[in-house]
């Protein structure tokens, strides 16, 4: 583990420009390989918390080109097979939420993978529009929707089943499934398909106006029917949630 | 949409913004990830011939990525 911990510094000063002997002081009593995942802690200036943040998107990237490369034709036809695959590209992701999309054609078979929304905790915006266009625009007939908790605890908000509910609406009519919605927590996933909570289709859920979702406890939640009642999922007039 | 020409377009892209490294040199990594593939890239990091500051850079990234992978490895074993 100490040659891992030495090469990563190593590897992080030459990218980042954050000086080996403040990853070193932050390493003796932190765990250096929360840096990528919680920058703020290591107290980086402008320039090098942007860096940072192009290493993580750059390992995105790499993460999703190496399953390309790897499974050229990925099937996603069970919700393990799902689990794993959002949990390789999410997992890990603590400091900010990201939404995915993939687009699956008649045999499950993955055309391509999207980020639809990215952003700090809480500030994350879905737009069902834009999802619907990239939907058309690879004439998919199935999707998988997935995002990240920063938290860790994979347990669905009332706005995951929300923006659930509201793409399930919109896309139903069209003749394309949504198959499951993947959250992914840390190390673990929860499928909502696995469990059941996939929401039915509902006129009274096609909204097209952004939802921005956050993980929000487990706690005094509002329920989806306050969620898509009148204005539906989305964003009130006054920007609140 | 997203095909796996645009995501190597992507990771080019960022690795350009990352390094701050001139376009010629970029589009010459770009090539390189195209033919042949984001894993045989930074595997056979050796066998290109770009300049040894370029080389320095992607080495990093490199070391970086696979310790993330050994470690993501052995964390899933653990669970």
């Amino acid at each position: 583990l100490e040659d891992y911990r030495q090469n990563f510094i190593k590897g992080l000063n030459i990218i980042t420009g954050i000086s080996e002997e403040k990853l070193q002081d932050y390493a003796s009593n932190n765990n250096v390989f929360n840096v990528l995942e919680h920058p703020n802690t290591i107290n980086p200036d402008k320039e090098q918390l942007n860096r940072i943040r192009l290493l993580n998107d750059f390992l995105i990237s790499y993460r999703l080109l190496k399953l390309d490369e790897r499974d050229a034709k990925i099937t996603l036809n069970t919700a393990q097979k799902s689990g794993d695959y959002f949990l390789s590209l999410l997992s890990g992701i603590k400091d900010r939420e990201r939404f995915l999309v993939t687009f699956l054609d008649r045999s499950n078979t993955i055309i391509e993978t999207k980020v639809m929304a990215e952003g700090d905790i809480g500030e994350s915006a879905v737009y069902p529009r834009m999802v619907l266009k990239a939907a058309m625009d690879c004439d998919c007939s199935a999707i998988i929707l997935s995002h990240n908790h920063p938290t860790g605890n994979v347990k669905p908000s009332a706005q995951d089943l929300a923006v659930t509910g509201v793409l399930v609406s919109i896309f139903n009519p069209i003749g394309i499934n949504v198959l499951d919605h993947i959250v992914v927590g840390d190390t673990d996933y929860y499928s909502m398909t696995a469990h059941g909570e996939v929401p039915k289709p509902s006129k009274r859920l096609v909204n097209y106006d952004a939802i921005i979702y956050t993980e929000k406890p487990d706690t005094h939640q509002p329920s989806l029917e306050s969620l898509i009642c009148e204005k539906g999922a989305g964003k009130r007039e006054d920007g609140s949630r | 949409m997203e095909r796996n020409e645009e995501k190597m377009v992507k990771a080019t892209i960022l690795l350009k913004r990352l390094f701050e490294k001139n376009r010629d040199e970029m589009d010459q990594v770009g090539l390189l990830i195209q033919r042949d593939g984001i894993i045989d890239f930074l595997k056979d990091l050796d066998k290109y011939e770009i300049s040894s500051d370029l080389y320095e850079k992607l080495y990093a990234v490199k070391v970086i990525v696979l310790t993330l992978e050994d470690l993501e490895g052995s964390k899933r074993k653990d669970v």
